[in-house]
């Protein structure tokens, strides 16, 4: 039988939408082409520019990670100044941004990559009862402590960052305003109100400071097992990956990166950030590369636009770059996202990534043992939320409403090419500028889904999320879940409904609806 | 013990508040506060520590309630100022939070110079 070429999408990421062409020969994944369907060109938007715009006009980038824009375009300025920010506003920031990925998070699992937990294909299974009662859009148990938990994560980003989104309160130098006692102590309650009822609720069935002494795979799994531990969600999403072999689908390239991120106290980062590759794909060859000279691991990023809708075939540094968006380019330029590369090379990134090179050692555990895939990826997108209501609780009991929460920036910015990066929830994102004659002379956005799933580089090597899915099982067309899955587990920011195409011709539609309702 | 706490325990029906007020008169005496001195200052300090102590919403409402009962019912007795007037109730919008959701200058153009000639008028719709 002749190789088919099946279309995919939309399934919508950060800045737009995204579509997949797949090449299937013989009941397996032989090629896919990632292609962002839509141009935005946010770089010419900013070009010739004040400085300070970009603070406002890059959160508008995203109505779901706009506070991750804003830290970094805050840090161009920062940068460029010099200002040296209060350690209690680098806590503010740290507490404003963490609530974003925490809200970012919990939607993801249960409302985009949960549906496809429901799939036809798991009918059979003894929990699929269960599984529907929980996870089923919109009536689902779990579905719906999902909405109503992470708008309340969402609520103490709001609180001290203005607004969410477009927030006005992260501004060059610290936060606009300091926060009140009263703020601090609602968003205590918020958050506990999130443990509680969310966190060791719905998710865990038990301890929140249990799960987190848990360092070991083995440890994990003997405690998801045990009481009414087995109840949570958590528990029941590992065995589900068990039952179905999720843990060995979508493995990609085992190559990770992430940026220094969420500074507190200064000059310390609770993710360090660095290189991590593959322990079980790479035996001794793998393990952690830390960041090292900051200016110099920038330096090794690259974008790529041979298989780009952008005039040329170069791989250039963020600075050096140009966008010349083409209309009608030749074939091979399959995609509007850049490819970017670390060291030439494409690098995953997101909650996993973070994960490894912070030395999370569960995290490490687990990938040793079972090398990263899907699950993995979506486990550590679930851990990382848990972890992070232990934090933001840490660092609120450490906020001092007396304490200076702003420095002194001068106005006018220094010519000079600079950068500001930050980890968003789906991972590395980092604004590079060059500021001439006091306006943006160029200014450059790489996005984690950009690194995700940006297309193939002049060398012909894909991109991460291409690579993940070769060799993914697609025996039935009208139903290519284990494709859906490993598309989803990069959190391309997707809608909850996804046409899969054969040509022009719809095959299947997943819908939404109550339970009983879930044939296409 | 608060000094009316008896009495307006026992007109509220105020069982509920029984606990609250305890917890609060206990707070008073370990800090040497008297509750002749106590303002809006040492009423958000007190919920503050409640919430360190691991306080969810609905028990800080519990403490605003019992607060702000008890001190209406003082100040109707005394005649006095009531210092919880100004509590807020769980997602109740306060004067600070609207200072931010106001906070206009970023959007603003005339900030950046790309549009001197607006002035004060800002973009279009606005007064």
């Amino acid at each position: 039988m002749a190789p088919r070429t099946v279309r995919l999408g939309p399934l919508n990421r950060v800045e737009g939408d995204l579509e997949f062409h797949l090449v299937v020969d013989r009941g397996r994944v032989r090629r896919l082409d990632a292609s962002a369907v839509m141009f935005r060109g946010w770089e010419i938007i900013l070009r010739g520019k004040d400085p300070w715009l970009p603070i406002s006009v890059t959160p508008r980038a995203c109505g779901i990670c706009g506070i991750a824009h804003v830290m970094c375009a805050v840090r161009t300025v920062e940068a460029a100044t010099g200002v040296a920010v209060p350690e209690q506003a680098l806590l503010l920031r740290n507490i404003i941004a963490a609530t974003e990925g925490m809200m970012s998070g919990i939607r993801h699992h249960w409302l985009l990559f949960g549906p496809d937990l429901i799939n036809e294909r798991y009918r059979g299974w003894a929990e699929y009862p269960e599984l529907v009662r929980r996870m089923q859009p919109l009536t689902g148990s779990s579905y719906r402590a999902a909405v109503r938990w992470s708008r309340r994560c969402v609520e103490i980003t709001a609180r001290f960052a203005g607004r969410q989104p477009h927030p006005t309160a992260v501004i060059p130098g610290g936060i606009l305003l300091p926060p009140s006692l009263e703020e601090i102590t609602w968003s205590l309650a918020t958050l506990r109100d999130v443990r509680e009822q969310f966190i060791e609720g719905v998710v865990l069935r038990g301890s929140l400071d249990e799960y987190l002494a848990l360092e070991r795979a083995d440890d994990l799994f003997a405690w998801l097992e045990e009481g009414e531990h087995r109840q949570g969600d958590l528990a029941l999403f590992v065995r589900q990956a068990q039952a179905f072999g999720l843990a060995q689908l979508g493995r990609g390239a085992g190559v990770f990166m992430s940026y220094p991120a969420f500074e507190y106290p200064a000059g310390r980062f609770l993710y360090p950030g660095g290189l991590y590759r593959s322990v079980w794909l790479y035996g001794r060859e793998g393990g952690h590369v830390p960041v090292g000279d900051p200016y110099e691991f920038q330096l090794r990023v690259a974008e790529d636009v041979s298989c780009s809708r952008y005039r040329g075939n170069w791989m250039r540094h963020p600075w050096e770059e140009e966008t010349v968006p083409l209309e009608e380019p030749e074939r091979s330029k399959y995609s509007w996202a850049k490819a970017p590369r670390f060291d030439g090379r494409p690098v995953e990134v997101g909650p996993l990534a973070r994960l490894l090179c912070q030395g999370d050692p569960l995290i490490r555990d687990l990938e040793a043992a079972l090398g990263p895939s899907l699950f993995l990826r979506q486990f550590a997108r679930i851990h990382e939320v848990i972890r992070k209501t232990a934090h933001v609780e840490r660092w609120l009991r450490d906020l001092d409403p007396h304490a200076p929460f702003s420095a002194d920036v001068p106005r006018a910015v220094p010519d000079g090419r600079f950068w500001g990066w930050h980890e968003a929830h789906r991972g590395a994102l980092c604004h590079w500028v060059v500021y001439r004659d006091g306006k943006v002379a160029n200014y450059q956005i790489v996005s984690p889904t950009t690194w995700n799933a940006g297309p193939r580089d002049g060398r012909g090597q894909p991109g991460p999320l291409e690579a993940a899915v070769l060799d993914c099982p697609a025996d039935d067309l009208k139903n290519p879940v284990e494709i859906l899955h490993t598309l989803r587990s990069f959190d391309p920011c997707l809608v909850c409904t996804v046409h899969v195409l054969d040509g022009d011709r719809a095959l299947s539609r997943f819908r939404v609806g109550p339970p009983g309702a879930l044939e296409a | 013990m608060l000094a009316h706490a008896a009495d307006f325990l026992a007109r509220e029906d105020g069982a509920p508040h029984e606990a609250a007020l305890a917890h609060f008169a206990a707070w008073l005496a370990a800090r040497g506060l008297d509750e002749a001195h106590v303002g809006q200052p040492q009423l958000d300090e007190y919920l503050y520590h409640l919430a360190l102590e691991g306080a969810n919403s609905a028990r800080l409402d519990q403490a605003v309630a019992a607060l702000k009962g008890y001190f209406a019912f003082r100040a109707s007795r005394e005649g006095a100022p009531d210092p919880a007037d100004g509590l807020c109730y769980f997602g109740e919008t306060g004067e600070a939070r609207e200072r931010y959701i106001k906070a206009e200058w970023a959007l603003s153009d005339a900030f950046y110079g790309i549009a001197p000639d607006l002035g004060r008028r800002g973009r279009g719709g606005d007064a």
